[in-house]
């Protein structure tokens, strides 16, 4: 058997990572480890729900590790450089734990500024596959208008436009549900095509009532990961996932 | 008795003297004396702490101005915004500063060079005073209350409302996708809007001119003795004096939106960016004159 296929590269690691953060009062993500495989789903139940963008952001290297490290294809974040940092971080898509757009752009701009900035295809090509995503996910055409007046649903489908968009390497969803169950089958239908693809997804959950859907066990390359991040305060625990 | 008093006893003029209260008044003297060394040493070594770090950011911008590849349709479209903000949008009121500084200052020079100077001698001090010195001061000024404040406002509710992470999240960096085309198209549109008030104000200092009967020259002529009168350090001068300024407060606004981590902040931020950013463009422009022309 091909060794790729019978070992697929290693997308996301996290090695004995460790966060302390101010602003959830001195709270510690303590011996992170953990690794996706290209072509993995990685299911990850967190207990506190503000430790969902801060393992986001750990994975793309935005917080960096107090102890251990975060590998991204191999690459530690903290040695890459400033280019380095922003091209991988460009194959990275992800819905975030809040609605985070651009205010002062409408929402194709939004979803097409990855893109653009990084011009990896052409306009053409990039509009092409973002309006493919966009019916996808139940829209006509790409959603227009201001993120500030556009409802909550739409906002969350505009924003796995976003993730999807350009076929990244590693798909980051944190809480991407928000109690808009009725979208739960196009979204794992768009992961498990991601998934085929080659990306590596991790899908960072608080609510626990996901886990027992039927349809997300039946998946195939999951790996269910019941995490268990513990607001440590200084105290040593330690939490493999 | 320890060394410090023995010390000071030595260095004071009434050392030896039993009037404990002079004593007590020169140690007063002698110690708000070194609070304001410190607090000048203090305060100079700040600012050039801080000059040196905005100079750093606008070399390194400046510098990767001109590799193309900082420059994808995102950026290009801020750049061209700017231009279109700051430059399209104030052209009225530089045509209208333009013309009147253009008429005061030939209404003046004519007025104090009649019984001194002859008529003749009004190009180069139109020069003098319009192109060297007011046209850059008065564009950069405008490009400030076009962009300045509402710079520093604009990142600082950025960064509160987590767009700038979104940005680093997605791989772009927010200096050159934000910051980059923001100051060349501040520094863009300041140089356009110094050579448009240039030639407004020449336009309306040779009309008013003429009809107070203190040109008697054609249009054509008159601009080519003015033209004629500057020189080539003029228009390095007037490059630098109506570009650099306009950089550097774009910069420095940046930045201090940058820095601010709480709602409560903006204001402050935005006022010390307001203050820092004039006193660039003063200092700017001084020292260009000193060097050119000192």
């Amino acid at each position: 058997m091909d060794d790729k296929q019978s070992n697929p590269e290693v997308i996301l690691e996290f090695k004995g990572a460790c966060v302390e953060l101010k602003k959830l009062n001195g709270s510690v993500l303590h011996d992170v480890s953990f690794m996706i495989r290209r072509g993995e789903l990685l299911l990850m139940q967190v207990d506190n729900a503000e430790f969902v963008s801060v393992l986001g952001d750990m994975a793309e290297g935005l917080i960096e590790s107090k102890q251990g490290v975060v590998l991204f294809r191999g690459k530690d974040w903290k040695t890459m450089s400033a280019d380095q940092l922003n091209n991988h971080r460009a194959v990275i898509g992800r819905v975030f734990d809040t609605d985070l757009w651009l205010h002062g752009k409408d929402l194709e701009e939004n979803i097409l500024l990855c893109g653009r900035h990084h011009e990896r295809c052409s306009s053409d090509v990039l509009k092409k596959e973002a309006h493919e995503l966009a019916r996808l996910f139940g829209f006509g055409e790409l959603p227009a208008g201001l993120p500030e007046q556009a409802q909550p649903g739409v906002l969350i489908r505009a924003a796995y436009v976003r993730a999807f968009l350009e076929q990244p390497d590693l798909l980051i969803l944190e809480n991407p549900l928000r109690e808009e169950y009725d979208l739960f089958t196009t979204l794992l239908h768009a992961v498990h095509e991601a998934q085929e693809r080659g990306a590596a997804i991790m899908w960072i959950e608080t609510d626990s009532t996901i886990w027992g859907d039927a349809r997300i066990k039946a998946s195939q390359g999951v790996r269910i990961e019941h995490a268990r991040f513990y607001e440590a305060l200084k105290e040593d625990h330690g939490a493999t996932v | 008795m320890d060394l410090r008093e023995e010390s000071f006893r030595n260095r004071s003029p009434w050392a030896g003297s039993s009037e404990r209260v002079l004593r007590v008044a020169w140690f007063f003297v002698v110690s708000a004396r070194r609070r304001l060394l410190f607090a000048l040493g203090g305060w100079f070594l700040g600012g050039w702490r801080y000059s040196r770090h905005v100079l750093a950011v606008v070399t390194t911008l400046a510098l990767v101005s001109v590799r193309p590849r900082f420059w994808p349709s995102t950026a290009r479209n801020i750049f061209a915004r700017q231009i279109l903000q700051i430059g399209v949008g104030s052209i009225l009121f530089i045509l209208i500063l333009g013309g009147l500084v253009g008429a005061v200052a030939v209404v003046q020079a004519a007025g104090w060079a009649q019984g001194i100077l002859q008529v003749q001698l009004l190009n180069p001090l139109l020069v003098v005073v319009v192109a060297r010195e007011l046209g850059p001061l008065f564009a950069n000024l405008i490009v400030f209350s076009k962009d300045g404040t509402s710079t520093t406002s604009e990142v600082g509710l950025m960064k509160l409302s987590g767009e700038i992470r979104l940005l680093e999240a997605q791989g772009i960096d927010p200096l050159t996708y934000f910051l980059l085309p923001k100051m060349c198209g501040a520094a863009v549109a300041s140089f356009c809007l110094t050579i448009l008030f240039i030639g407004v104000a020449f336009l309306a200092g040779f009309f008013v001119g003429t009809a107070i009967g203190h040109i008697n020259v054609s249009l054509e002529h008159f601009f080519s003795d003015t033209l004629r009168s500057l020189e080539l350090v003029d228009w390095v001068v007037l490059v630098i004096k109506s570009m650099v300024p306009a950089a550097i407060q774009s910069v420095i606004c940046a930045t201090h939106g940058l820095q601010i981590s709480s709602p409560a902040g903006l204001a402050g931020a935005t006022r010390l960016a307001a203050s820092r950013s004039l006193a660039a463009v003063f200092t700017v422009s001084t020292i260009t004159s000193l060097v050119a022309y000192g």
